[in-house]
């Protein structure tokens, strides 16, 4: 969900996600497998920090992390309800369907403010009607009541040095936790509570400076919480864009046929019907980058370097259009006369300072430098 | 009609309010009066200042403002209102305003030095932060601050938090009086060092000191006597959700009046705004550089239109109406190059650019007139960036008339808020700032698209 | 990004090769700057499984150090001894004063002989070695803080002075190469993709037809320093070998597994070490702009205050900028970042071409000069001469009557636009009147008026008190890190780590469906 709203005008990773495919597959049997990955290290770490917090320490080490936020009682006093203790059931999907019930009904008590409340709820599973079809949302996170407030908990493994962590970072975890911010309304909603139950804010444990001693800061969510809600508001728009595409379209293609190249082809003529909007962050954000770049090179769409650029651009579908225009001599009609007038300017003032600067290789415009 | 509000009771009423707050406060303590566009801060900043130097013979009071031009205003005010005060105008090195020239008289000292004996005599010295920052610079290098009892802040939520704190050491007490719904001040460089920081330089001066001081006395004015009700309907609830308003005049007070003309396309734009405080022109959905040619074109013919047609303004202060002047009528866009655009449209249609104001948001903050022209920042985009989106600039663009506001845009711009990434970094301990661009910017499109004219 | 950029990067796709952006270089390079160039664990904040240092060309010659088990306090301390050690003994001859007698007002004062250059492969290295590997070391013998030798003290101090300092705008003692090449070449690619050395040295050399395959085949090689995780994959057996032969004692095996993470993790060190060094070549071709000088300068007089304290001492750094530090550090760094683009733009016609295409210049041909004029200025009482320069416009401009400009070849001399029409812009000249005078501007002549107005008188003292505004009641958080800012696992831990391969991201806790 962070890809699109990360990047909301993109109708690809739009209809991938309402299609319920997942993008790094889907990039793989496309031929451009992500760019992304994780560490098994950064893995590691991240399991151990939060084994700690629980498990190792008796849930003692998160409580004395979060006691600037929130007032629990150290164990054994603390009350936990372990949501995995519904034992292992035959199948994946029995066993989630208890977890959810679980979960429920561990938060209708918790609303109801009972004495026997939980104070954490480890290992929830939310459910999230999404687009039409329905999410189960794992967090690692935890509600706890305090006087009449619930509080969501998100524990990650990144530094916070001095009371900074990276910002991209801060703001992936934000934007993960306004999902089961919303999540857990939805819940609260659906068992008949008041959602405004819930803080609109996740707290972050995370380890301080170097170690692996946990902190704990509070980040607002209303912003990332909004943003969400716009993304999923205009939902009603895969209708449209799949109004514009081929009756016949289907992801399906290929995924039995033997021969995986044609598979890929065949695969790659349905995606690249669908728009995409790419730009450099993609790469950051979206398992299917690799495949977009690709296309946005052969494009040689100017979206590519940014959104800046396509902007100052207005509406230039090329680079090499873009530098056409600004070596025109004379000024052109129609829709681009405005920007290729500006291109001209521009490229006017350069080659005006190119000639000023009087250094040979740069009226070149090429560079040869050393052996390769 | 009794319970219509009345503008000195109000003034009094909350000069009375700060006043007081001031005297019951201890050495280190700070009263803050918010002001939503046009709710006379400066009447109220001008009846504090004379009411402490009058109560008080020995009471000397220091206004710290955030450019020249807002000492000149409060100078100009100041002399005005209240002869009697003996006023001090600090300048720089550069010397006086032509402004500031032409109101030199024996009430009025002009000097750049602060240790003068005329400034020192002076009851109210008035200067930029800046300037203050020379003064407090020169007296610690003397190895001498001497502070003064209390100080009053002009446009405080201009300021930002490193000027704040260059100064505060010349003063006991501030008054600090803003409008919090404005534009914030900017740094050039990357401030994610001092993020999560209370006392971040990069933070809005009343940032700092509401985070240090959470007790400090906080009013609001509760009336704009600029904006009409037409412009408060959507001003406030878009830009100001935390502190509600309402329009000290009523519809009927302000009046608008066109001579009748031949039908044409910016009549018919002028005729809407004219009625209903409000006409927005949406120009077809076409991605173009910043300086759209067809946009700059559509609003100078608009001035020119307006200016041609005769107007008539009848509002409270003038009710038997007087003769819209090309002075009361300004066009604000996001970028200087866009000013540009618009002053070289009006050239060639002959109105002469510097008739009227034509500026960039920044630069007409705290300032007001009888029509405004708006060149709406997503127009023409292809990608918003948070730039285009800033609440603090569509609520100065929008809130600085008094009987219309004329915006000329593009469609599009609901497709752009339908795109618009939400990319931004998140920093630890910074709070969410309010409101919301991308908010505030769906609430104007929403309003202003019950006003189309074309 | 400037029509200016965005036409040199269409010219650099179109030629899938880098385009000058700049004639002049705006960097200052050492003859023999230090190279350094480092990879972290993943998942720990500060603890570098490898780092390779040195000032010659060849990475052959560099110095490395490589850690087994980053994780485990000897072997990570080990390597970062290793490097402290060479890195603080590099700095110390940087850190003699001499006396000099003062420029102005009698008496001396103390000066560094000159300042050190380091340079990393891209800004990630820079804020890695200083943000976090000097931020880890620098509070390390302090309080209750386990001891590290003096060397390593002294090398988180420096390096903590260098990760401050790097915020200066225009500084070049901590240089990235990828910051560095990125402002003298346009490349055909964005930004982001600038940030990785191997793809913008690519682009300088020039790419084949099949362009995104060669960008995308370089730029798996990061050069650090986080490693890429299919390397890290390959990297864990290796590392929990080595893990497994300290837990058993076993000398010989924990050698033999060094060796082994050694041999995977030198080339890739070497790799970065060499493209850095062949950055810096690239650079030092393109001559320098005068304005380099001066900023040195900047840097040498920065640096002579660090080596002051260092006199007194290994210095002492806060954990963050107290309001009276933050304050002075905005100013300084926004002076400096105003002081840079108007030195860059005297300097250099291509970054002035950026301005001009933003209609902030005056460029045209003098049709006539009017030496003799002279008027009242504003505050004067007597009549000074005010030279009047009539040039018509070759580009057009967007300054307006009112607005100062400043003569693009000798910027003292300072004008006012008088008017100005479509074709042709007058220009009275305010400033250094005489130096215009003496000027061999004739009609004919091509002149250039940039629309920058730099102040440039004193600012103000800072404070030397943190007023009422700024503080609250209670005293600041400061001092000594706390005993437990180590990543350090037992040896009992480190077995308990389990094997995990390469990791797909969707099998990461969040999402099920």
């Amino acid at each position: 969900m962070a890809a699109l709203t990360e990047n909301p005008g993109c109708s690809r990773r739009r209809i991938v996600d309402a299609a319920g495919l997942k993008a790094h597959e889907l990039a793989d049997r496309l031929g451009h497998p992500t760019l992304r990955g994780q560490s098994p290290f950064a893995i590691e770490t991240g399991n151990r920090f939060e084994d700690r917090l629980k498990k190792r320490s008796g849930y003692a080490l998160l409580v004395e992390a979060l006691a600037p936020f929130v007032d629990l009682p150290a164990p054994p006093d603390l009350n936990v309800e372990d949501v995995n203790s519904v034992g292992r059931l035959a199948d994946a999907q029995t066993w989630m369907e208890a977890r959810v019930a679980k979960t429920d009904e561990a938060l209708a008590r918790i609303a109801r403010g009972g004495a026997d409340a939980p104070h954490v709820v480890d290992h929830p599973v939310l459910r999230l009607d999404l687009t039409g079809s329905s999410v189960n949302l794992e967090p690692d996170a935890l509600a706890f009541r305090v006087g009449d407030r619930l509080e969501l908990v998100e524990i990650k493994s990144y530094a916070v040095i001095d009371g900074q962590a990276d910002p991209a970072k801060v703001s992936a975890t934000a934007a993960q936790s306004a999902v089961y911010h919303m999540a857990l309304r939805a819940t609260l909603e659906r068992l008949g509570f008041d959602p405004e139950l819930l803080a609109w804010s996740v707290i972050l444990v995370a380890p301080r400076n170097f170690g692996r001693t946990p902190t704990a800061h509070r980040i607002p969510l209303r912003k990332k919480s909004a943003a969400l809600a716009r993304v999923l508001g205009s939902v009603p728009r895969v209708g449209e864009l799949l109004d514009d595409l081929p009756h016949d379209l289907s992801f399906d293609v290929g995924s039995t046929n033997t021969d995986s190249r044609a598979a890929s082809e065949a695969l790659n003529v349905v995606v690249s019907a669908i728009d995409a909007l790419y730009v450099p962050e993609c790469v950051q954000n979206c398992d299917m980058a690799k495949f977009c770049r690709s296309e946005a090179w052969s494009n040689d769409d100017p979206s590519r370097v940014g959104r800046t650029a396509r902007d100052s651009l207005a509406g230039v579908s090329s680079l090499s259009e873009a530098l056409a225009l600004a070596r025109s001599a004379n000024a052109t009609d129609g829709s681009d006369a405005e920007v290729g007038g500006a291109l001209r300017d521009a490229f006017g003032a350069l080659e005006r300072a190119r000639a000023r600067s009087g250094d040979q290789s740069l009226l070149s415009r090429t560079v040869t430098d050393g052996p390769r | 009609m009794s319970e219509r509000p009345d503008f000195s009771e109000i003034n009094e009423t909350f000069t009375r309010k700060v006043v007081d707050d001031l005297a019951a406060t201890g050495e280190d303590g700070a009263v803050l009066v918010e002001a939503p566009p046009g709710a006379g801060k400066s009447s109220l900043a001008v009846s504090v200042t004379e009411e402490l130097v009058t109560a008080d013979d020995g009471f000397r009071l220091p206004i710290v403002t955030q450019t020249n031009e807002q000492a000149d205003d409060i100078v100009r005010s100041l002399r005005r209102k209240h002869p009697h005060v003996l006023v001090a105008r600090l300048h720089g090195s550069k010397g006086p305003s032509p402004a500031m020239v032409a109101e030199l008289s024996p009430g009025l000292v002009l000097d750049t030095d602060h240790e003068s004996a005329d400034v020192q005599r002076a009851q109210v010295v008035v200067a930029t932060a800046r300037k203050w920052e020379f003064v407090r610079s020169g007296q610690q290098r003397r190895g001498a601050i001497r502070r003064y009892r209390a100080a009053l802040i002009d446009e405080a939520y201009q300021m930002r938090s490193d000027a704040l704190l260059g100064i505060a050491g010349l003063f006991e007490r501030i008054v600090c009086v803003g409008d919090p719904g404005q534009l914030d001040p900017f740094t050039t460089i990357d401030d994610a060092h001092w993020k999560g920081l209370q006392h971040s330089p990069s933070r809005t001066a009343m940032g700092t000191l509401r985070a240090f001081h959470p007790g400090i006395a906080t009013h609001q004015l509760p009336t704009s006597w600029r904006l009409p009700p037409s412009a408060t309907e959507i001003v406030a609830p878009a830009f100001y959700p935390f502190a509600s308003f309402e329009s000290g005049t009523l519809e009927e007070q302000r009046k608008l009046e066109l001579e009748p003309s031949a039908r044409s396309a910016e009549g018919a734009v002028l005729e809407r705004a004219a009625a209903d405080g409000w006409a927005y022109v949406e120009l077809p959905e076409r991605f173009t550089v910043r300086t759209d040619n067809e946009v700059a074109d559509r609003l100078a013919r608009l001035v020119a239109g307006l200016l041609r047609r005769g107007a008539i303004v009848t509002d409270e202060l003038d009710p038997e109406g007087r003769p819209l002047t090309a002075g009361d009528v300004a066009v604000i866009a996001a970028h200087n190059d866009q000013v540009h655009a618009v002053r070289y449209a009006l050239n060639e249609l002959g109105v002469d650019p510097d008739s009227l104001v034509v500026s960039t948001a920044n630069r007409v903050q705290g300032r007001e007139y009888d029509v405004v022209f708006v060149w709406h920042p997503l127009a023409g985009r292809r990608d918003a960036t948070a730039f285009h989106l800033e609440a603090g600039r569509m609520c100065v663009m929008l809130s600085r008339h008094r009987h219309a506001c004329v915006v000329v845009g593009r469609a599009g711009a609901h497709r752009l808020l339908d795109e618009f990434p939400d990319s931004d970094p998140v920093f630890l301990d910074e709070p969410e700032k309010f409101p919301d661009g991308w908010e505030a910017n769906a609430k104007v499109l929403d309003h202003l698209a019950g006003f189309r004219a074309s | 990004m400037s029509l200016v950029d965005l036409i040199l990067t269409a010219e650099a796709a179109e030629s899938r090769s880098a385009v000058r952006k700049t004639a002049f270089r705006h960097v200052h390079l050492d003859e023999r700057p230090l190279i350094v160039v480092a990879f972290n664990l993943s998942g720990e904040a500060a603890a570098p499984i490898g780092l390779m240092w040195g000032t010659g060309s060849s990475a052959d010659d560099a110095d490395f150090a490589v850690s087994g088990e980053p994780r485990n306090r000897e072997s990570r301390f080990e390597a970062i001894n290793a490097f402290c050690d060479d890195f603080t003994r590099h700095l110390s001859p940087y850190l003699r004063l001499e006396t000099v007698p003062k420029r102005r007002g009698g008496g001396f004062r103390q000066v560094a002989k000159a300042a050190p250059q380091i340079v990393v492969p891209n800004s990630a290295t820079r804020s890695y070695l200083g943000a976090r590997l000097g931020r880890s070391l620098r509070y390390l013998g302090l309080g209750e803080t386990h001891e590290v030798p003096e060397p390593t003290q002294w090398a988180g101090a420096h390096l903590s002075w260098l990760a401050e300092h790097s915020n200066l705008p225009g500084q070049s003692v901590f240089v990235a190469a990828t910051e560095a090449l990125a402002d003298h070449y346009a490349t055909g690619q964005s930004a982001l993709e600038n940030a990785n050395l191997a793809s913008l040295l690519a682009w300088i050399d020039g790419l084949p037809d099949d362009a995104l395959a060669m960008l995308e085949s370089v730029e798996d090689s990061a050069y650090g320093p986080v490693p890429n995780p299919e390397w890290e994959a390959q990297l864990e057996p290796l590392v929990r070998a080595y893990g497994d032969a300290l837990r058993a004692g076993d000398k010989e095996a924990e050698q033999r597994a060094l060796d082994e993470v050694e041999k995977a993790v030198r080339p890739k060190l070497a790799e970065a070490y060499q493209a850095t060094h062949r950055a810096i070549e690239i650079l030092r071709k393109i001559p320098p702009a005068p304005g380099v000088a001066e900023r040195w300068g900047t840097d040498e007089r920065s640096w002579t205050t660090h080596a002051i304290r260092a006199s007194k001492g290994i210095p002492r750094f806060a954990r963050r900028h107290d309001p009276l530090r933050a304050a002075r550090a905005l100013q300084q760094w926004s002076a400096a970042a105003e002081r840079l683009e108007t030195q860059q733009a005297f300097d250099d016609p291509l970054v002035l071409a950026r301005l001009d295409a933003e209609g902030r210049c005056i460029t045209g041909v003098v049709e006539e000069v009017d030496r003799q004029n002279s008027e009242v200025k504003p505050g004067n009482s007597r009549r000074s001469s005010v030279p009047l320069v009539d040039v018509r416009l070759t580009g057009p401009t967007r300054l307006l009557a009112g607005e100062r400009a400043r003569l693009v070849t000798d910027k003292r001399i300072a004008a006012v636009v008088r008017w100005r029409d479509e074709e042709t812009v007058r220009l009275a000249v305010m400033d250094a009147a005489r130096a215009f005078c003496d000027a061999p501007i004739r009609p004919g002549h091509e002149i250039v008026f940039v629309g920058l107005d730099p102040w440039e008188g004193q600012d103000p003292w800072g404070p030397n008190e943190v007023p009422w505004t700024h503080r609250d009641g209670e005293e600041p958080v400061d001092g000594d890190a706390p005993p437990d800012d180590s990543p350090d696992m037992s040896l009992d831990e480190l077995a308990a780590v389990p094997i995990v391969g390469i990791v797909s991201p969707d099998d990461v806790g969040g999402v099920v469906l």
